[in-house]
């Protein structure tokens, strides 16, 4: 009979034990042992003269082996005459241990005491027997529980942890990292159609080479294929049964392939793999195909919000356009602040949200001066004080006509102040330092730099060395000394982007 | 750091949670790792049992009939002053105004539930290496 081997959960302090062994010692059982299934002795009870003088030392290991491999309850005389009794720990096919018992010499009990005992031991070993089964029910009940809660904190995490602006790839990223430590495979990739395959995977250490990692390419391009055509799961169990995998196969014994996706939108496929041997099964396909649909939602999620941006964005674009078209010196304006205060959140780390919010406030900033008259906008010479007023209203206009629009709530601020000045000398407000929103500063300097570089109907352009040095004498003063700074570091890449539009303009211009 | 405590002893975890399920999930997942955890259902208990075993680690459930386990937090500030404790919160909800208390230490993490077994494992793990490292030095 073929049995496994369990650990032995024991305590001579149990009140069903106590109870027994008393009535067993009284009966003249002198010495109670319990020995695991390596027949270490893990508690004892009573005091058997035989056992404490060594006498037994040979007969006991013996008895219980015998016990052990027949699963019967064996006697034998130890080398002082004490009866030895060994009785089997056993259930089902789970081998605990063994029970010891030494008895008084026959003669000198009563006669039906000695066998008379045997259904006694019987019931006491077959409940030590189903306490350490039950003990092991539960710890294996209990791992399987483990491996639930894992399971249920990934699909948890799927859906709540992951931003909504996540890109495609930090969501895979994630579930491929999160797939591993629950799913039993030697390795998790994700197979991607646009160009950029592979480019996430997982895999034993031991197993990394660049040979397995060309088969698990090549792999993972069939399998993404037969997972399309099929739209479902594809396993395929034994590699060297399939005529064209079988080549790539080498040490990999067993693939899965998983459809990343939802509402007919496949964003590539989640393929897993077993090495040496080990085959998938119908349990962790749900489990796994419930993460790749999840996923598939949360990544169209994505796509969605992004496209609603970029609508909004280019919605914004097309209005601002129409504003500057009237005006050919300030034609493009907005957009290259746009541009120039989207490099300096890059220069400056912004976080994510705080980008997109100053793409809104930047392209929107000069919104305002569409209520300032155009003669004033327009005049070539210097402004008399009365027009200046007039000027200085158009970041106040610009908040106030926004402020309808609940989405843009939290640009106002930015648009508001752009024009105020770090040593409070600004306008409308006369905020000055930290007072000054972070995003209408930053504006502040890309309308500064994109001002210095661009013709005006009271003056030509300055030279473009000229216009970086301005804005760097203006730091701590005018303009918020930060982005200045990561202005003057990284000055070409504001050359390239100015080359650029330029390079566009000729372009642009027979189009209109 | 205790002088007395012999640092090759394993490390001792106590759970709090008055779901049994919780805590026998957290016995398995860290005994196999090496550690010795001990259980309470209610921060009563939990609190008679800091005092008796004086463990290194607590998991504790926030919703609990009785004193909650953010109370059981603050009481364990205060009763065990010379001794370093290390305090996982492992809940579904917490205010916001208590999450910030317990973020705004490093002896003390949030880890929401449903949670991974594993990564209650790693964030003790993490806390053990950061602590034998201030010990060498």
């Amino acid at each position: 009979m073929s049995s496994t081997k369990g650990k032995l959960q024991v305590g001579l302090d149990w009140p069903e034990i106590t109870g027994l062994m008393r009535y067993l010692t009284e009966s003249g059982k002198l010495q109670i042992q319990f020995l695991d299934a390596e027949r270490h002795v893990l508690s004892e009870g009573g005091k058997c003269p035989s056992c404490t003088s060594g006498g037994c030392r040979g007969i006991r290991e013996q008895l219980a082996s015998r016990a052990l491999e027949t699963g019967k309850i064996c006697h034998a005389m130890c080398d002082m005459g004490v009866p030895v009794t060994a009785t089997p720990i056993a259930r089902f096919s789970t081998v605990f241990g063994a029970m010891l018992l030494c008895e008084m010499p026959a003669a000198c009990l009563p006669a039906q005491s000695v066998s008379g005992c045997d259904p006694l031991v019987n019931t006491l070993a077959s409940f030590v027997a189903r306490s350490s089964f039950y003990e092991l029910e539960v710890e294996s009940l209990t791992s399987d529980l483990a491996l639930r809660y894992e399971e249920l904190a990934m699909l948890y995490e799927i859906g709540e942890r992951i931003p909504i602006r996540a890109q495609i790839h930090t969501v895979m990223s994630y579930v491929v990292e999160r797939l591993k430590g629950v799913i039993d495979c030697d390795c998790v990739c994700w197979v991607a159609q646009n160009g950029d395959r592979h480019s996430i995977h997982w895999l034993k250490e031991q197993e990394r080479s660049d040979d397995f990692e060309q088969k698990l390419k090549l792999i993972g391009s069939e399998l993404d294929r037969r997972v399309t055509e099929k739209s479902d799961v594809v396993t395929v169990n034994d590699l060297s049964q399939d005529d064209t995998l079988r080549q790539y196969a080498g040490r990999i014994s067993s693939i899965s392939g998983y459809p990343v996706g939802t509402d007919g939108e496949h964003y590539g496929t989640l393929v897993l793999c077993k090495i040496g041997s080990g085959t998938f099964h119908s349990g962790e396909a749900m489990l796994v195909l419930a993460v790749t649909r999840k996923s598939g939602v949360v990544i169209r999620n994505a796509k969605l919000y992004q496209e609603l941006n970029e609508l909004f964005l280019s919605t914004i674009k097309a209005l601002v356009r129409i504003i500057e078209g009237k005006d050919a010196y300030t034609r493009g304006h907005s957009e290259r602040v746009s541009a120039f205060s989207g490099m300096l959140a890059d220069f400056l780390n912004l976080p994510v949200e705080e980008k997109e919010a100053l793409s809104w406030s930047s392209l929107l900033h000069d919104i305002g001066k569409i209520k300032v008259p155009e003669e004033i906008l327009k005049k070539p010479g210097s402004l008399t004080k009365d027009e200046f007023a007039v000027i200085m209203q158009h970041p106040g206009f610009g908040a106030e006509m926004l402020s309808p629009i609940s989405q843009l709530k939290h640009c106002l601020p930015d648009i508001r102040h752009h024009h105020e000045r770090i040593d409070g000398k600004g306008y409308p407000d006369r905020l000055q330092g930290d007072e000054i929103p972070l995003r209408a500063r930053i504006i502040a300097v890309a309308d500064t730099f994109d001002a210095l570089t661009s013709d005006r109907c009271y003056r030509p352009r300055f030279g473009i060395e000229k216009a970086f040095q301005i804005v760097e004498e203006a730091a701590g003063t005018q303009l918020y000394a930060d982005a200045a700074q990561a202005m003057a570091a990284n000055k070409q890449a504001f050359v390239e982007y100015i080359e650029s539009i330029k390079a566009m303009a000729p372009a642009a211009a027979a189009q209109q | 750091m205790d002088a007395d405590r012999n640092p090759s002893e394993s490390m001792l975890v106590l759970s709090v949670d008055d779901d049994p399920c919780v805590s026998r999930v957290i016995q398995l997942k860290l005994e196999n790792a090496g550690y010795r955890v001990e259980k309470a259902t209610t921060a009563e208990e939990a609190i008679v049992k800091i005092k008796a075993l004086r463990p290194d680690v607590i998991i504790t459930d926030v919703k609990m009939p009785g004193m909650s386990g953010i109370d059981l937090c603050r009481a364990c500030e205060g009763l065990l002053l010379d001794h370093d404790l290390f305090t996982i919160v492992l809940t579904s909800q917490l205010d916001d105004k208590s999450r910030t208390w317990v973020e705004s230490s490093p002896k003390r993490r949030f880890i929401s539930k449903p949670f991974s077994p594993k990564m209650v494992l790693s964030t003790i793990e993490e806390y053990k290496r950061a602590r034998q490292l201030t010990c060498v030095v």
